[in-house]
């Protein structure tokens, strides 16, 4: 429960005790038997939570008379989060600015989306590594088409960079590992740029996902999802640049970048549609509730259903800085730096 | 509910400012009242990658014009009222022969546009990465676009090797500072298209090691042309007097990324230095120490910083895309705007009020510029400089007034100007010093005019030396034989072995002559004593 929650709750509560006192209640708080006073405590909660009860079976039944007599149902009401209430950001990018098409018409990645370079993408590790980043690799490898990986050996990032670019390669992948876990990610855009570094955290691997599928060879869709600010924009178009432009749509195979608050959550899923006959055994299950059956019974005995199955891995990124130009952390330009003094809102979000 | 707003930033007193993007944008930004809001409220240009700024540059004049350097390597001068084109110039590309492997291209790095008072009226110094340092008169706006010999005026290569990557005109319009990635800094004659300083590497680290020269940035020091401040990409801010060693005499490091912009204050001791990881702080350079850093959220590489002439104000602008303005005495965040692309470079324009144009266009340096060209007694200049100094000191105070906080004049600091100005003609650093010293014990006071006694014959001759050195196209010797004094303000240890080694060569006429002479007492001095100090 949030902080918030739990203070309007206590306030909301404080109110009510007030108005009781006003009234001349007496309330449980003022029992000093400690055993009474719990008693009398669960029964002002149970009431409570039967008043809830009876709010929800309200509103339900109302959404149904509207939708019975076609009529929109009364609009809900929009739970405050985080995300909603976020601060005012006047960077966020607007999809008919002039110059931001402009921009992003002459930027880095716009070759990638003209379909003049097809991705192809060098993947490897810390000079220091184990098994559980190379068991990571190789998910990566299965996930991003047109990937290779290279042992990292001494090398040093900067002499990787000239290697990739010689051979044609446009974009680097490191994974970072600390004791023995894979805890960041570094992907260079080449030849010009930029880098960019994530804090990689709750890797999970595809075989530890429970019902897992194994991805195919197919070129992926990509879903960029809430990448906002025109910081947002520019991350979102590197993540699209280490995939190919054109899917495979008999593939169905879908990659995600999912941006809330500041956290890209990755996610690699396959999805079929499947149309098949409504089995016995869902009508008996509906029995109970016999509206419903009736339901049920009006539709095609043929139905199309989506089923999604998830290949792995899965793992979360948070950005911490994007530099101007390829790796170079000593003497490098940084066209953002994460910084504390950023931290000083929740509500307060960079992409 | 939750607590979803932002904290109100102060505000901005009554500015213009231009900011320039990679876009070849060129954005108006203007906030109105005592404590607006920036707004941008004209956009010149249209975008296009290919027109990208990469240099920018506000003329001396009494009404300037703005010269934007681009990458398809032209140059538009252009009217900062209306935004009318004035002038086009193609700066011409360097001949064949250049080495393959050099990093460096025909991009522009370095642009200075010349006031009209300048010795060549207006034109255009430009400085490529190849080091082709270009000096052209404007052509009329309806010529064909191309490099002229005729517009040429003055040509040099400043390094065969290396990338040049910044340049800087001292306030006299006449030299100009060179450095960039392997090469060092260095002092030419704009008008002969000669070198007349140029830095030693510094000493070799514990390790024996030698750091590759790597100016990122560069500015001079108040008004003279002796001393310099040079941001390096290895983080460390140094100052050169050319006048004293060829090596740094200041030398500290800042943050851990390299500097980006390196910019002076009109008070003539301030420096403004930020980086390419964001942070943004100023230094006293007579002692090399910070005086505090600015706030406000800088997530990206600080490209430019531009200081006002008359009000407490900076502004700085970068990769973060964000216009900032900060007050130079609080230190505090005025305003900021996003401004969508990435920023190269920023500038203020001053607005030219009848009542405040005096004060703009003393402070913009050319009220120097105009004395330059007629014979002054050096009385005159001390007065104008300070009558500079109060006219500013007016403008800050009514600034302050503005904003609420009335403070009473200081006669006290007025008065001990003026008995400088009258005594000996102190230039405005160090009257700011003696300003600000008021509580320094008047004995020290007494030593410090005891040295300045010892060393005024000495420092006399050394000004007739270096005056012979640039004065060849009729600059007066006033200017160099009024300065010595404001070497002062920079004392450093051992600087009256330099000076008593100068005076034995002041016969010397050649000026070849005398420079080298200057670097073979240049190494005695190295020799006999360190010059080198670091502040920490």
């Amino acid at each position: 429960m949030g902080k918030r929650q739990r203070e309007e709750e206590a306030e909301l509560e404080r109110e009510e005790r007030e108005a009781d006192a006003h009234a001349g209640k007496f309330l449980p708080s003022q029992i000093r038997n400690k055993c009474k006073r719990s008693e009398a405590y669960a029964k002002v909660k149970l009431e409570k939570k039967k008043a809830k009860k009876q709010k929800f079976k309200q509103r339900d039944a109302a959404d149904k008379e509207a939708l019975e007599l076609g009529e929109l149902p009364p609009p809900r009401k929009i739970p405050r989060t985080i995300e909603n209430t976020r601060e005012a950001d006047e960077t966020v990018a607007e999809p008919d600015d002039e110059e931001l098409q402009a921009e992003v018409g002459a930027d880095e990645f716009s070759n990638y989306f003209k379909h003049d370079i097809t991705p192809k993408v060098l993947l490897t590790t810390s000079q220091q590594n184990s098994v559980p980043t190379r068991k990571f690799c190789q998910d990566l490898l299965a996930v991003i088409p047109n990937c290779f990986y290279y042992k990292r050996g001494t090398y040093n990032l900067k002499q990787i960079v000239k290697y990739a670019i010689n051979r044609e390669f446009t974009s680097i992948v490191v994974i970072n590992e600390n004791r023995k876990e894979p805890n960041g990610m570094l992907v260079v855009n080449l030849p010009e740029g930029p880098t960019a570094h994530f804090k990689l955290s709750s890797v999970v691997l595809g075989k530890d996902i429970k019902g897992h599928g194994r991805a195919t060879r197919h070129q992926p869709e990509l879903i960029l999802n809430n990448f906002t600010t025109r910081l947002g924009h520019r991350v979102g178009r590197m993540f699209a640049s280490l995939f190919p432009q054109d899917p495979n749509f008999r593939g169905r195979r879908a990659v995600t970048f999912h941006n809330q608050r500041d956290f890209i959550f990755f996610r690699h899923h396959r999805y079929i549609f499947e149309s098949r006959e409504i089995k016995e055994k869902k009508e008996k299950l509906h029995k109970a509730d016999p509206k419903k059956a009736k339901e049920k019974k009006k539709q095609p005995k043929e139905e199309v259903i989506t089923r999604l199955q998830e290949c792995g891995p899965r793992f979360t990124l948070k950005m911490m800085s994007l530099q101007h130009g390829t790796f170079d952390s000593k003497y490098g330009e940084y066209e953002w730096l994460h910084k504390p003094d950023m931290d000083t809102s929740r509500r307060r979000f960079f992409l | 509910m939750p607590r979803t707003l932002k904290v109100d930033l102060p505000g901005v007193p009554r500015i213009r400012a231009f900011c320039s993007d990679s876009l070849g944008l060129l954005k108006v930004i203007e906030s109105e009242g005592e404590s607006g809001t920036p707004k941008v409220i004209g956009r010149w240009g249209d975008p296009d990658t290919q027109q990208g700024v990469l240099c920018m540059s506000l003329s001396r004049d009494e009404s300037p014009s703005v010269a934007v350097a681009r990458k398809s390597n032209t140059v538009d001068v252009i009217d900062p009222v209306n935004g009318l084109l004035e002038s086009r110039l193609v700066v011409p590309k360097t001949s064949a022969g250049v080495e393959s492997n050099r990093e460096a291209s025909d991009a522009v790095c370095g642009l200075h546009l010349f006031s009209e008072k300048s010795p060549w009226g207006k034109a255009v110094l430009t400085c490529t990465e190849l080091g082709d340092a270009v000096l052209q008169a404007l052509p009329e706006l309806n010529e064909e676009q191309r490099p002229k010999s005729e517009h040429i005026l003055s040509r040099w290569s400043v390094s065969q090797t290396g990338c040049v990557l910044c340049m800087a005109v001292d306030a006299s319009e006449q030299f100009a500072v060179f450095g960039g990635k392997g090469v060092e800094v260095s002092v030419w004659d704009i008008k002969k298209g000669t070198r007349i300083w140029n830095a030693k590497a510094p000493h070799r680290d514990n390790l024996g090691l030698m750091s590759p020269a790597w100016v990122t940035a560069v500015t001079f020091l108040y008004e003279d042309h002796r001393k310099i401040v040079v941001g390096t990409g290895h983080h460390q801010v140094r100052l050169y007097d050319t006048s004293a060693q060829r090596r740094p005499v200041l030398a500290f490091d800042y943050g851990e990324a390299p500097i980006r912009s390196v910019t002076k204050d009109p008070d003539g001791f301030t420096v403004y230095v930020g980086t390419g990881a964001g942070d943004l702080a100023c230094f006293d350079m007579r002692t090399g120490k910070l005086l505090g850093g600015f706030k406000g959220k800088c997530a990206g590489s600080i490209r430019s910083v531009a200081c006002h002439p008359t009000l407490p104000l900076i502004a700085s602008c970068g990769l973060d895309r964000f216009f900032r303005i900060h007050n130079t005495k609080t230190r505090q965040l005025l305003g900021s705007l996003f401004l969508k692309q990435q920023l190269v470079a920023v500038l203020f324009h001053t607005t030219q009020d009848k009542t405040t144009s005096a004060v703009t266009i003393a402070q913009d340096g050319s009220g120097v510029q105009s004395k330059v060209e007629e014979p002054m007694t050096p009385n005159e200049n001390e007065e104008s400089v300070s009558e500079k100094k109060k006219s500013k000191r007016q403008a800050e105070e009514d600034y302050e007034e503005r904003k609420g906080k009335k403070i009473k004049p200081k006669k006290e600091t007025g008065e001990a100007e003026q008995e400088i100005t009258t005594n000996g003609g102190l230039r405005n650093a160090e009257s700011a010093e003696g300003a600000e010293d008021e509580e320094v014990p008047p004995t020290n006071v007494e030593t410090t005019k005891k040295k300045k006694k010892s060393k005024r014959q000495s420092t006399k001759a050394d000004g007739e030396v270096l005056g012979k050195d640039s004065a060849i196209t009729g600059e007066k010797a006033e200017k160099p034989s009024k300065r010595p004094e404001s070497d002062e303000s920079l004392l450093t240890p051992g600087k009256k072995e330099v000076k008593k080694s100068k005076s034995r060569i002041q016969d010397m006429d050649d000026i070849n002559g005398a420079e080298e002479m200057d670097r073979v007492e240049l190494s005695k001095v190295g020799k006999s004593g360190k010059k080198f100090r670091k502040a920490k």
